[in-house]
């Protein structure tokens, strides 16, 4: 047999194999909402430029985002559309709402 | 009994193993008598030939226990569907008058290929439609293939949306399908129903596996308690390919299984059911279903949806969507588990002083949802029956009463699934019954908010199927159901009714409406929600001359309407009425 099939290899394929799960399984949370309180909000061109950069439209967003501003306190609107602007998938995104919305 | 059980084991395996030799030696194609079978495809696929050797011709109601079952779609009730179709004379003189003497049973290869070409309306646009189509059989391999096109007359070009993402190569197999051991080899033309084969043999002595990759149209399991007419996506913009497998073991058990979607798997589910009568007492005495008095039926079900929407995914407050518009969503696992148990009774069995027989049928069905609570029904069925058939009549009448569960609703996995799964209140009745604005609720959303406890609910049935003449010997059958139920929770009543398929020669026809989540009968008639289908298709010429190469019995003329869900850009759904309307021909070796 080819030293392909070693035990060192099978225990290294193992190795992988099992931190590959735990890497697809790993829920990586929301998107940090931490912004510095001083910090403008992102701006609407921003913020929907980069949903749709990430595959994750919202219709109309930019009356989206004119209408949430409107009805939601600086703070919060502040870390939720900063917390949009670093999600990484549209599920960080829906978990930004939760995470840092106190709407 | 043991040892002679054992011995039709043994002569049953001997006599697969000459079937799979000689590749099926079944002669006479024939409607499925166990299996309900499905509708026509949606408009997204192609117009093409309703095999008539699929549909009910001369059905010879039994006491088959399976073949009282009102939830299972366009043929819920279609009377022929029981265990015990004997096979009818009339039946066979038109297969074989089909057949002509050419013997295309035992082709081992055989092709055919054709197309047509009419006008379409698709989601309020008008289409010039043009189809290609190939049929394929090696063996008990078959391969159905379509290429169907919509051209935008205004632009001159293809509709943008059939053919602009991966998944759309799922438009060009219509039915690719494996088949083995007995069963009534049907002539080799476009079936879009895709069925499992029926066997007009002894069921008794049936071994039979199927396994079918096509667009899940309609599968029912039991008394459609739990799955009832099915449907994967109908989105002509996203087709999908579906995976419906059977098999039958003798007369003691069935199997059904079926996943949604090959390329994305998301709802899978199986029934496996038993005759205890059969398997214990071998109560069989002359091989053949319809001379028992008596029919009992065990099943249990298990149906899984591996990532059934819970709530919408949000940005500023408004749902995400994909680029082909779909909704985005966070999603969870969930399972049901569903037992059933059907007995009927037929008096007079061997009477010869008349054709009409009466009898009694009951079944008790519970499904329950693992890990949940108040997400179960009990149902429990009683039915009057009556046929005659030598005339071909069968009538069902009866009720239900049924215990719900404030999370369940009858019929969990419906028709609708694939959308109201995503979009739960698709109807001004259940509109109203949200509390709090929200732009999407699911169904597990929704009823995850309900309060425990639980409500009454009941269901009124009937069905009958008319034998319609055709010649001096031989009748066709109009089936027609149609059932209404309602609890005592609102928004909760549902009405389906069938029509059909009937084939009278040259013609095909069949429609079904299906109206869910409306509050009761004085809401009962109104199109908010309703979805509807019909399909109609004329031969020019006379069906059991197609194989003298007769033009006229291959060209045709089909059209069909399909009232349905449709995705918005915004990611909600609307109504949309589908329409198409083709002339065609196809021909080949059959």
């Amino acid at each position: 047999m080819g030293s392909w099939c070693s035990a060192a290899f099978v225990r290294w394929a193992l190795s992988v194999a099992v931190l590959s799960v735990f890497a697809a399984c790993a829920d990586p949370g929301p998107a940090p909402c931490n912004v510095d309180a001083g910090a403008p909000a992102p701006t609407a061109a921003d913020v929907c430029g980069h949903l749709r950069s990430i595959n994750c439209p919202v219709v109309d967003c930019e009356a989206a985002y004119a209408g949430w501003q409107r009805s939601m306190d600086i703070a919060s609107f502040t870390r939720t559309t900063g917390c949009y602007r670093n999600a990484r998938t549209c599920s960080e995104v829906d978990a930004c709402n939760r995470a840092c919305s106190t709407r | 009994m043991v040892r002679s059980r054992v011995s039709n084991v043994r002569s049953a395996l001997g006599a697969v193993g000459a079937t799979i030799a000689l590749a099926s030696s079944a002669a006479h194609a024939q409607f499925d008598p166990q299996e309900p079978p499905a509708w026509t495809p949606p408009l997204d696929s192609p117009p093409q030939f309703v095999a008539p050797d699929s549909l009910p011709t001369n059905p010879a109601p039994t006491n088959g226990a399976n073949g009282a079952n009102p939830g299972s779609g366009f043929n819920a009730q279609n009377p022929a569907s029981s265990l015990g179709n004997a096979t009818n004379g009339a039946q066979n003189s038109i297969r074989d008058a089909a057949s002509n003497g050419v013997g295309a049973e035992d082709r081992y290869i055989a092709f055919r290929v054709g197309g047509d070409i009419g006008y379409a309306r698709l989601e309020n646009e008008d289409f010039v439609s043009v189809n290609a189509q190939a049929l394929l059989r090696i063996w008990n391999f078959r391969f159905g293939l379509a290429a169907p096109l919509r051209i935008d007359t205004a632009r001159f070009g293809l509709r943008q949306r059939d053919w602009d993402e991966a998944r759309d190569v799922a438009r060009i197999p219509q039915c690719l399908r494996f088949d083995i051991g007995d069963y009534d080899r049907p002539s080799d033309r476009f079936d879009p129903a895709c069925d499992a084969y029926g066997f007009t043999g002894q069921q008794s002595r049936r071994l039979y596996f199927s396994t079918r990759v096509a667009p899940i149209d309609n599968v029912t399991f039991a008394e459609g308690t739990l799955v009832n007419a099915f449907r994967g996506a109908f989105d002509p913009d996203h087709p999908s390919l579906g995976v419906e497998s059977n098999v039958q073991l003798w007369d003691w058990l069935k199997i059904q299984h079926f996943i949604d979607d090959v390329a994305r798997p998301r709802v899978t589910g199986g029934r496996l059911s038993l005759w205890p009568m059969q398997i214990f007492t071998g109560r069989n005495p002359d091989w053949r279903w319809d001379n028992r008095p008596d029919e009992l039926e065990l099943g249990v079900t298990a149906i899984a949806d591996m990532n059934a929407p819970t709530t919408a995914q949000t940005a500023f407050g408004r749902p995400i969507v994909d680029e082909q518009n779909n909704l985005r969503f966070n999603g969870r696992p969930i399972g049901a588990v569903g037992f059933d148990l059907h007995y009927q009774y037929i008096f007079g069995q061997g009477d010869p002083n008349s054709a009409w027989r009466f009898g009694v049928y009951g079944a008790i069905d519970y499904d329950r949802f693992l890990g949940a609570t108040d997400m179960d029904m009990v149902n429990v069925a009683a039915r009057f029956v009556a046929v005659n058939r030598e005339a071909g009549w069968d009538i069902r009448v009866g009720g239900d009463y049924r215990s719900v569960g404030n999370r369940y609703v009858p019929g969990y996995f419906d028709t609708n699934y694939s959308t109201n799964s995503q979009h739960f209140a698709l109807t001004d009745s259940l509109r109203s019954l949200l509390s709090a604005p929200s732009p999407v609720t699911t169904k597990l959303g929704y009823l995850g908010a309900q309060p425990d406890g639980r409500a009454n609910g009941y269901r009124a049935y009937a069905s009958v199927t008319i034998p319609i003449p055709i010649s001096r010997t031989q009748h066709s059958g109009l089936p027609i159901s149609i059932f209404f139920e309602d609890t005592e929770r609102k928004a909760d009543a549902t009405v389906m009714i069938n029509v059909g398929p009937v084939q009278i020669d040259q013609l095909v026809a069949g429609a079904q409406l299906v109206r869910r989540n409306f509050d009761g009968p004085s809401d009962l008639f109104s199109f908010d929600g309703t979805l509807v289908r019909m399909f109609g298709q004329v031969f020019l010429g006379p069906q059991d001359q197609r194989r003298r190469n007769n033009v006229l019995s291959n060209l045709y003329f089909l059209a069909r309407y399909d009232r349905r869900w449709n995705v918005q850009p915004s990611g909600s759904f609307a109504i949309a009425d589908d329409v198409q309307a083709t002339f065609g021909y196809s021909g080949g070796i059959d």
